[in-house]
């Protein structure tokens, strides 16, 4: 029965359309207070009644292709319970040398390959681009 | 394409032209098909060798749940899609791992890298052995290290477009 309200209480705060999205692509249909949302657009939701440890979850704006590493830090440490305090109120606290995040580059052009590889990626774009301003 | 290095042809192949004509486009709703199949059913022969084979029995067990994911371990290798060397592999076992390997029918593999990599008794690297596709960084892994290296496999899997590419050549 409380499976039955809990998903009753899912599909009023989402709407029809976007809980069977929701459902097929994440299987779960959760409620909760949406605490913010970062730049890339992951929302970050909370629910007190959830089962102790499920109860912070993160929605990819990617639904598609989920990638845990889209989380930046100052959410991640919300979202892992290393602080209570959301998104906003940890970036005071980023160190001056952090780099913007970005996700994990593997299986893409920004992908690192050691400089002296032969099958470098940024020498082959470069050489490409030339190969298109001729 | 055969006067082309190999290093344009890797950075261009990470963005695939798209398919133009009917064949093509049939051919990469197969190939989408069947790399559904492949990263639906993700069979890996285990092979736990050391401490980090404790963390792949962390992430097959209740909290981690790769069932979810259709990965479920097995015991034959003729059975088995993929292969996770998980440990260090030592000198008097890389026969049998090799064996294993060859004994699989359509093999992928992921691995774990070593601490005792200097030490005199131990392969360095498995991937002296067989072929790699996913790292996994740390001594041991942790389960969630070990999760998202075969969610990278199963990423891995998605991008292969085995069908249009015959078809192109």
């Amino acid at each position: 029965m409380t499976e039955i309200i809990r998903y009753c209480r899912g599909v009023l705060q989402r709407g029809i359309k976007e809980s069977i999205k929701t459902l097929y692509w994440t299987g779960e249909l959760k409620y909760g207070r949406m605490v913010g949302e970062d730049k890339s657009g992951n929302r970050y939701y909370e629910n007190l009644e959830e089962v102790h440890g499920r109860h912070r979850w993160v929605e990819y704006f990617d639904r598609k292709n989920p990638e845990a590493t889209n989380v930046p830090p100052e959410w991640h440490s919300w979202l892992h319970h290393i602080s209570d305090k959301p998104g906003e109120d940890m970036l005071p606290f980023s160190p001056f040398y952090k780099r913007e995040h970005f996700k994990n580059p593997t299986g893409t052009d920004g992908a690192y390959t050691p400089p002296n590889f032969l099958f470098n990626i940024e020498k082959a774009k470069e050489e490409i681009n030339q190969e298109e301003k001729k | 394409m055969s006067s082309q290095h190999l290093s344009k042809l890797l950075a261009s192949s990470f963005k695939p032209a798209p398919p133009s004509s009917l064949p093509e486009i049939v051919l990469s709703k197969l190939d989408g098909l069947i790399n559904w199949a492949r990263t639906g059913s993700l069979w890996p022969m285990t092979f736990g060798l050391a401490c980090c084979a404790v963390e792949m029995m962390q992430g097959y067990a209740a909290r981690y749940d790769m069932d979810r994911m259709g990965i479920i371990p097995r015991a034959s290798p003729r059975q088995s899609d993929c292969m996770i060397v998980a440990g260090t592999l030592t000198n008097k076992m890389a026969p049998a791992l090799r064996k294993v390997y060859d004994q699989m029918p359509n093999p992928s593999c992921a691995n774990g890298g070593g601490y005792y990599h200097y030490s005199y008794s131990v392969v360095r690297g498995c991937d002296r052995i067989v072929p790699v596709d996913v790292y996994m960084p740390g001594c041991p892994p942790t389960a969630e290290a070990f999760v998202y290296g075969v969610i990278q496999l199963q990423k891995k899997i998605q991008r292969e477009q085995n069908l249009l590419t015959w078809w192109r050549k």
